[in-house]
């Protein structure tokens, strides 16, 4: 079976200019995203955690081509999409929608919320008859939970839930075969975070959605995710199925996560052994020789500032060179 | 036509204004009345029957022949002699004795005994133009203000209401004109500029802070000199050298609004980017550009007024209310120039300033209103 979405080798690489720089110094690269590889079934879940800054939502904007970056990303095993042009891309972003972080920000303050939600359809099928886009901007509302009579309405006489269905409805409109969620319940209470979860759980089976679902907490991408993929500075750190990375995790930075993560129970989860991890994320303007996990790792040698691991393993890949 | 519901709603927020609100009836109203200077204040009669037919000179020409007169230039209605040709209908005794004939006619009907149709005349509420030189019967002009000159009149002695009526016309027209083109051309840069970013961004700074440095007043003396100034062309001199007014502000709104999440949002789904500018961002950019717009207004109405004030705007035929400063400036011995000019001024300006912080005011959707 092919891939829907093979991304091979990615790398985003940002120019930074300082402050009082003359006009010729050239500017320094940030590398956001160095190499990541990764493929995602039709229908499957990938989650991505990390760290704030390690790359995360840059890598959505990257496949989304929101920023610029280099490498590829091959869309169902035939054309990369790093190669079209904007409006060669149209048709593959009615395939590939977004969700984004802060639910209110998302939508424009100016728009009703039947003008959110139609916008897509608008877009990519400009066809569509006036009744049409409607009927269906209403079945997506009544889909994602939204009343009929909230048509009319605009973001900011809404929750940050309903902002978030809103924003799911938009996405969803136009059928598409991708949805990356951008931290999607990061903004949200605890209890709104498990509808809207469970809302997005539901339309995937139903609509047997690929999803890419970035967020940090380890929880929600273990309650969604089929295969769970973990980022450090830009790089890929381990990758695994979501069952196999929680239960072992092979690398130290995953580990070191994992066990960051609250027990309910307050007997284990004082005898839990947290693995601090000491310092803070390097500067990815000058990441650390070899392993970028090594300044902060417990286990690391003295090949770790030489040897750049690879991400080696077949279903549980893992790029470390002391992997447990 | 019916308004969309966010436009009911700027609506309602203007209205709860009331100074806004009383503002805008009053300016509409001025300015509606002002659109009909012609049949308010002209030198030539509205309607005139001559021998029982209607004719309408303030918008037709008729020569002093059309009612019996000698000469095929155009009547003049104010000399005695044409009011009794077309009150005597046409009787040469008017050329003898014009007012005792028309006296006459009115009263019995007849001309030097013979039985006449008799004509009238129907002058405008102010029987002079903006450009009428009027006899002012041995007074020295600028003249105070009297029954025949409400306001009196100013030193070439033509009738200073009829000017003022005319001048606020042309002004506030100038000003709308100016206001409207240099918007759409400045919201257009400002957008592009900002939405775009980077070296266009860059570029076009730089551009706009040659040209906004050129030195108007200079150039506006040499194309005076060229070609003879008149309103258009003064309007387009404003609109050149004006648009760069409000690409600051636009460009600024548009620097910010370009990294929002919802213009994300509206990139990822595919929207083309004219679209984005124009629904998505421009309606968000619209209160900081609205709030420029009032200092646009008197600022374009300021401007003309200097010019005409310099001697440089628009011919001193023209009714120009800048020329009417400069006169009472001149002649300070007839202190009714100032006040006129003073009160037009303050009037006109403070009006549309409370309109525009009315409408500006109502864009805002954060703002809340009674």
């Amino acid at each position: 079976m092919t891939a829907l979405l093979k991304v091979q080798d990615l790398r985003v690489t940002f120019h930074i200019s300082r402050e009082g720089d003359m006009p010729w110094t050239r500017p320094r690269p940030l590398h956001a995203l160095n190499g990541v590889n990764f493929s995602l079934a039709a229908g499957e879940t990938l989650g991505i955690v990390g760290e704030s800054g390690c790359g995360k939502s840059t890598l959505a904007r990257a496949i989304t081509q929101m920023v610029a970056a280099q490498g590829k990303v091959v869309w169902n095993g035939t054309q990369d999409l790093l190669a079209l042009s904007r409006h060669e891309m149209l048709p593959y972003r009615a395939n590939m929608q977004m969700i984004f972080q802060d639910p209110l920000a998302s939508l424009n303050p100016r728009m009703t919320i039947g003008q959110i939600i139609a916008e897509p359809l608008k877009t990519h099928h400009p066809n569509l008859s006036a009744t049409e886009v409607r009927a269906r901007v209403q079945l997506w509302m009544d889909r994602v939970g939204l009343l009929p009579n909230q048509i009319n309405r605009y973001p900011h006489e809404f929750s940050g839930g309903q902002c978030q269905r809103i924003g799911i409805a938009r996405a969803l409109i136009i059928e598409p075969q991708l949805l990356i969620c951008d931290e999607p319940v990061s903004a949200l209470d605890v209890s709104i975070q498990a509808q809207v979860i469970n809302l997005l759980a539901d339309l995937q089976r139903d609509l047997g959605l690929a999803m890419i679902f970035i967020a940090h907490d380890l929880s929600v991408v273990k309650h969604i995710s089929d295969r769970v993929m973990v980022l450090y500075l830009g790089r890929v750190m381990e990758v695994a199925d979501r069952a196999a990375l929680f239960a072992a995790p092979k690398h130290p930075y995953t580990q070191a996560l994992l066990s960051a993560v609250p027990i309910p129970d307050p007997i284990k989860e004082r005898a839990k052994q947290v693995i601090a991890l000491t310092g803070d994320l390097p500067s990815p303007m000058s990441p650390p020789s070899g392993c970028v996990f090594r300044t902060r790792c417990s286990k690391a040698t003295e090949i770790c500032a030489r040897v750049i691991p690879e991400l080696l393993g077949d279903s549980h890949q893992v790029a470390c060179h002391h992997a447990a | 036509m019916k308004l969309s519901a966010l436009n009911q709603r700027r609506w309602t927020n203007f209205k709860s204004n009331k100074r806004a609100y009383y503002s805008l009836i009053l300016f509409a109203l001025l300015y509606g009345i002002s659109l009909f200077a012609e049949v308010l204040a002209n030198d030539r009669p509205l309607m005139v029957s001559y021998k029982g037919a209607w004719h309408a000179p303030f918008v037709r020409f008729y020569s002093e022949a059309d009612f019996g007169g000698d000469f095929r230039t155009e009547a003049n209605y104010k000399s005695a002699e044409v009011q009794c040709l077309i009150k005597a209908g046409g009787s040469l005794a008017c050329f003898d004795d014009p007012k005792g004939v028309a006296a006459e006619a009115e009263t019995s009907g007849t001309a030097a005994g013979e039985p006449v149709e008799k004509g009238w005349i129907l002058w405008a509420p102010i029987p002079f133009s903006y450009n009428t030189i009027n006899d002012l019967g041995g007074l020295s002009a600028p003249s105070a203000p009297d029954s025949t000159h409400l306001l009196g009149t100013d030193d070439t002695s033509r009738d200073v209401v009829a000017r003022v009526i005319y001048g606020f016309r042309l002004s506030v027209t100038f000003a709308l004109i100016v206001t409207a083109l240099t918007s759409v051309i400045g919201i257009f840069a400002g957008a592009v500029q900002g939405y775009f970013g980077g070296i266009v961004d860059l570029v076009f700074q730089r551009v706009i802070e040659i040209w906004s440095s050129t030195p108007t007043l200079y150039v506006l003396i040499i194309v005076a000199a060229i070609w003879r100034m008149n309103f258009w062309l003064l309007v387009g001199m404003s609109v050149v050298f004006g648009w760069t007014g409000l690409v600051g502000v636009v460009r600024a709104e548009f620097l910010r609004a370009r990294n929002f999440e919802y213009v994300r949002a509206a990139r990822a789904l595919g929207v083309p980017d004219h679209k984005i500018m124009f629904r998505h961002v421009l309606p968000n950019a619209m209160v900081a550009t609205l709030t420029m717009l009032p200092f646009i207004v008197s600022g374009a109405i300021s401007s003309l007024a200097t010019l005409d004030f310099l001697g440089f705007g628009l011919p001193s035929d023209l009714p120009s209310l800048g020329e009417l400063t400069l006169q009472a400036k001149q002649n300070l011995q007839t202190p009714s120039l100032a006040f006129t000019a003073f009160f037009t001024f303050a009037i006109m300006l403070s009006l549309l300033v409370f309109i525009f912080e009315g409408i500006r005011d109502a864009f805002d959707p954060r703002k809340t209103f009674r």
